[in-house]
């Protein structure tokens, strides 16, 4: 009896033991599932019940002043196959067929895949909506799982590349813009993506009356340009012609508005595909040289050293000076580009002969203090404030402590460095009644709570009207007989002065290496003014008379019967 | 009290009641099932908009860049049209000076 009562004494216990067993067995469970693992299972849960759609924004688009997109983004797809199956498989051999990608790359897909069997896997093609539904109607597999991306299209190719930048990943992998406008207006342009959170069914179709949040995504401003499409086009074919034909290393064009500042064409040559991959990112191709190259001038500064003379009252039309021979300034010999002297030449003749030893004298009546205020009232030696990325201020001299030869040098445009943003934005003040303006290549932005509209502004006044009147005819004579003159338009009085710069190296500068520029406008149409330099051309020489000044008219002519500008010649 | 006890056991109404009770049932699965439908429409309803508005992009992608000036000079040069030349400046030869 009282074995038999032990017996059930152990049962009992082993019982409880059991029971005690199990609860702290299903206590520890519970610990490692809600404490120890509550991320991984909430996420789980998470994943059961709710679905997640990721709304990416569209980066916002770029317009020309047609309202055409130059920079939008376009949808494409990517294509995740399966994890290894016949179905997959198939699909593979269906892309093949229809010609996207080639054997080599769909024998590398089927590797990675069999190698990961289990992985669906994320083939690195961006399919276009087309391609898409072509894919989805010749497959079998029916579940093709399609991720929507937008990249970045240029329309117009290689059009306006070094003014619109292009995207690329930064550190976070985030698509970020670089250069020009992509990168200044990064902003405005990105936009914030959205989620859709949603609960769904058993079956993963979502309930009608159940929680859920959606946060919608907001797409990217779009910014209108100054830019004038068809203007751009004759600008960057003439210039990309120019800079093979003269056999130049490189080139610039910018057409400005004179009266607003508005920048209507802008171009670098050799020009870039803004959609490049990462591998062939080079600097100096992208870089905006309108805005970042410094330069040496050289005789197109001249213009304006003339221009402050004339409103100082230093000189006038009538004033001359005798170019009798070299001079020697703080023991710098001072010549003529072509060693050649003219006797008592009157200041319209400075211009024309793009005189150094008449413009140097000019200098010297005007004085370094003034002199400097006048080049920094038109602009050099400060940023323009272009909204562009990478802009350049350029280099002065200080008022104080300027010696003759800096002050000579400085008259004809040596030993100061610009951009040639900062040169024709100089020539602009000239054609626009001495009126400075900021120039701008953004009229407005669209939000999506309200319009931002760029205004012209002024941003000095070096000169008088007088002055600037005085000074159009003066580039008007100087085009018709000056260096300029061998490439003379047969319709338009065109205003404008050339500028040959030697380029500096250590301790002077290279006889055969020049900068050459020609900045102008149409004299009857004073708004549109227009610089084109070329860099180290040499052939058929490296004078700006018979390399930037061709191009610049080959230039003016179509922009001429573009705009139906009225002759002015008989 | 004995009132009340004759209408709970009435027959009739107990059949009426049963009857509503039925009906009741029948209207709320209908009106379940139809809620549950309508979420999977509207869903496929906004995916369909979703759709067409990438498509929409995509055709808007695409026409302009059959619009694109590069696209129509290459075109041009292609037809074999050529530019209108204008008497517009002298070249003299430079040889010459």
């Amino acid at each position: 009896m009282k074995k038999h009562r032990f017996h059930n004494l152990d049962r009992a216990k082993l019982l409880l033991g059991i029971i005690f067993s199990t609860f702290i067995l299903i206590s520890f469970r519970l610990f490692q599932i809600q404490i120890l693992n509550f991320s991984r299972y909430k996420s789980l849960a998470r994943e059961q019940h709710w679905d997640m759609h990721s709304l990416p924004a569209r980066r916002g688009t770029v317009l020309t002043n047609d309202n055409y997109p130059v920079a939008f983004s376009a949808p494409y797809y990517y294509l995740y196959t399966q994890p290894l199956s016949s179905d997959s498989l198939k699909t593979l051999n269906e892309i093949k067929a229809m010609n996207l990608l080639s054997q080599e790359k769909i024998d590398e897909i089927r590797n990675e895949i069999a190698a990961n069997p289990d992985k669906p896997f994320k083939i690195d093609y961006p399919f276009t909506w087309e391609e898409k539904e072509t894919l989805n109607k010749l497959s079998t597999d029916k579940k093709l799982k399609f991720d929507l991306e937008y990249k970045r299209s240029y329309p117009e190719d290689r059009m306006l590349s070094h003014v619109l930048g292009f995207i690329g990943k930064n550190r976070m992998g985030e698509e970020t813009g670089y250069y020009g406008l992509e990168q200044y207006y990064d902003g405005y342009l990105k936009g914030h993506d959205g989620i859709m959170v949603r609960e769904k069914s058993a079956s993963g179709d979502p309930l009608l009356f159940a929680d859920g949040e959606t946060t919608y995504a907001r797409d990217g401003s779009s910014i209108y340009l100054t830019i004038d499409r068809n203007m751009q086009f004759i600008l960057e074919k003439y210039l990309n012609e120019g800079v093979d034909h003269y056999n130049a290393k490189s080139g610039v064009g910018i057409i400005v508005d004179s009266l607003t500042g508005e920048i209507k064409a802008m171009a670098s040559a050799p020009s870039f595909d803004p959609t490049f991959r990462e591998e062939s990112f080079d600097e100096n191709i992208v870089r905006n040289t309108a805005i970042s190259d410094l330069y040496e001038p050289g005789s197109v500064v001249k213009a304006l050293t003339m221009s402050s003379a004339i409103d100082l009252g230093k000189v006038n039309l009538e004033t001359t000076v005798n170019d009798s021979g070299t001079r020697f300034y703080s023991g710098y010999e001072v010549d003529n580009w072509d060693g050649k002297h003219h006797g008592v030449i009157n200041m319209t003749q400075v211009l024309q002969l793009s005189n150094n030893i008449g413009i140097g004298w000019v200098g010297m009546q005007v004085g370094p203090d003034q002199l400097m205020k006048y080049l920094h009232d038109f602009g050099l030696g400060d940023k323009t404030g272009i909204d562009l990325e990478g802009e350049e201020k350029g280099i002065m001299y200080s008022q104080n402590d300027l010696k003759d030869i800096e002050l000579i040098n400085a008259s004809f445009g040596q030993g100061i460095s610009a951009t040639p943003l900062q040169i024709v934005m100089s020539f602009a003040a000239v054609a626009n009644k001495g009126k400075l303006m900021k120039p701008y290549v953004v009229s407005k932005i669209e939000t999506d709570e309200r319009v931002i509209e760029n205004q012209p502004e002024i941003r000095a006044r070096p000169i008088s009207e007088k002055t600037s009147d005085i000074m159009i005819d003066m580039l008007t004579k100087t085009v018709s007989g000056g260096e300029a003159k061998y490439f003379i338009s047969k319709k338009y009085n065109i205003a404008g002065k050339t500028g040959t710069a030697q380029v500096p190296i250590p301790g002077g500068y290279d006889a055969y290496r020049t900068n050459a520029t020609f900045v102008g406008f149409f004299t009857s149409y004073p708004e549109f003014v227009m610089l084109v330099k070329l860099e180290e051309p040499t052939s058929p020489s490296g004078y700006a008379a018979e390399t930037a000044v061709p191009l610049w008219m080959k230039v003016a002519e179509e922009v001429a019967v573009y705009k139906g500008l009225k002759p002015d010649k008989n | 009290m004995k009132k009340l006890f004759k209408i709970v056991l009435n027959k009739n109404l107990n059949k009426i009641l049963f009857g509503l009770m039925i009906l009741t049932s029948i209207v709320s699965m209908y009106l379940s099932n139809d809620l549950a439908t309508k979420g999977v429409a509207l869903s496929k309803t906004e995916d369909q908009v979703f759709a067409l508005e990438t498509e929409n992009q995509y055709l808007y992608s695409k026409y302009n860049q059959s619009v694109a000036l590069e696209t129509i000079s290459a075109k041009a040069e292609e037809k074999g049209l050529i530019k209108a030349s204008v008497d517009f400046y002298t070249a003299p030869s430079f040889a010459s000076r």
